[in-house]
């Protein structure tokens, strides 16, 4: 199944959770937050949202900016 | 609002000066124009995580150092767009704050007025503080205010310029007419363009550029700290009247040979 994460292509096992991905993307990064298709996905649904085939997915964490 | 507070909705702040995360020559200079400036609040960006980053994040490191975390919808040139960089914002931070950044443009980085007033009425329903960086312009200003935004932050001059402050007139026109804090964002470059912003009556300025870019990043801090209490005091303390010709100081009586 492939699905873009963060601008790039992935390969994804079918059925992968919100969850399981940002462990595998950023497993140590604080404060992250999740877009899907361009929705944002409260952290407490990561587990039960499942990627699809073609989702486009933006996971973001707090960077320098002014 | 005491005099000696910033009134951000719930949040009081005892420092006038709010600072910028980026561009600093390290993380451990930033953290000390953190410490040096007084500042009780921190803009941040939200961008996409890097994989494998090591060491403590922006986030744990301004949470250590006691800061409010203000996340900013800088990069988004769409009300759409900065309506979820908001929400992602205050997933990722757990905070309602927002500066709320709507750019029209690339060359000039100035706010995109129908899409700030879009975006700012969408956030504010949907239970956002949000601090617009908005154009200098009073009606604009109010706009904002009456859709119930908690602060206004208009420029002094372009974003990263450095200019100082190029309209004081409608900075001065802004917070005569403001009921909500009117903090000063973007285009200030030095400590002098922070004293004029205070002592136009304006509550506070949000830095980084000024502060980052100098040749001594800690010591410009300390200066632009020191800066806004001087403006904020002078303000406070009214100043004199102008006067088109020059009045003697000394008194002019028992002067010898006369």
């Amino acid at each position: 199944m492939r699905a873009r994460v963060n601008g790039a292509e992935r390969e994804l096992s079918p059925g992968m959770s919100i969850g399981a991905l940002v462990n595998e993307v950023a497993a140590d990064a604080k404060a992250v937050a999740v877009a899907l298709n361009r929705a944002m996905i409260p952290r407490k649904e990561w587990s039960a949202v499942q990627v699809q085939e073609g989702d486009d997915i933006e996971i973001v964490a707090p960077f320098h900016g002014g | 609002m005491s005099d000696e507070t910033l009134q951000i909705g719930e949040l009081e702040l005892h420092s006038r000066v709010l600072l910028g995360s980026a561009m600093y020559p390290s993380t451990q200079v930033m953290l000390d124009c953190v410490a040096a400036s007084g500042t009780e609040m921190v803009t941040v960006a939200l961008r996409r995580v890097s994989p494998g980053a090591k060491g403590e994040s922006l986030y744990e490191l301004l949470h250590r150092a006691g800061v409010h975390i203000l996340p900013n919808t800088a990069g988004c040139y769409t009300a759409e767009d900065a309506v979820l960089t908001a929400q992602l914002g205050r997933e990722a931070i757990g905070t309602e704050l927002v500066k709320l950044e709507v750019i029209a443009d690339d060359q000039t980085l100035l706010p995109d007025a129908a899409g700030l007033l879009q975006a700012a009425e969408e956030l504010v329903r949907d239970g956002f503080v949000v601090l617009p960086y908005t154009n200098d312009d009073p009606v604009l200003a109010r706009r904002l205010e009456d859709i119930g935004c908690a602060a206004i932050m208009p420029l002094a001059a372009p974003i990263g310029s450095g200019l100082g402050v190029r309209n004081p007139h409608n900075l001065s026109l802004i917070k005569e007419r403001a009921s909500v804090p009117v903090i000063v964002d973007a285009g200030l470059g030095t400590a002098s363009d922070v004293t004029i912003v205070l002592e136009l009556g304006c509550d506070g300025v949000l830095l980084n550029s000024a502060v980052a870019r100098a040749g001594d990043p800690v010591m410009m801090a300390q200066a632009m700290r020191a800066a806004a209490a001087a403006g904020a005091a002078a303000f406070r303390a009214r100043r004199m009247p102008r006067k088109y010709h020059a009045e003697a100081s000394t008194p002019a009586k028992g002067t010898p040979w006369r």
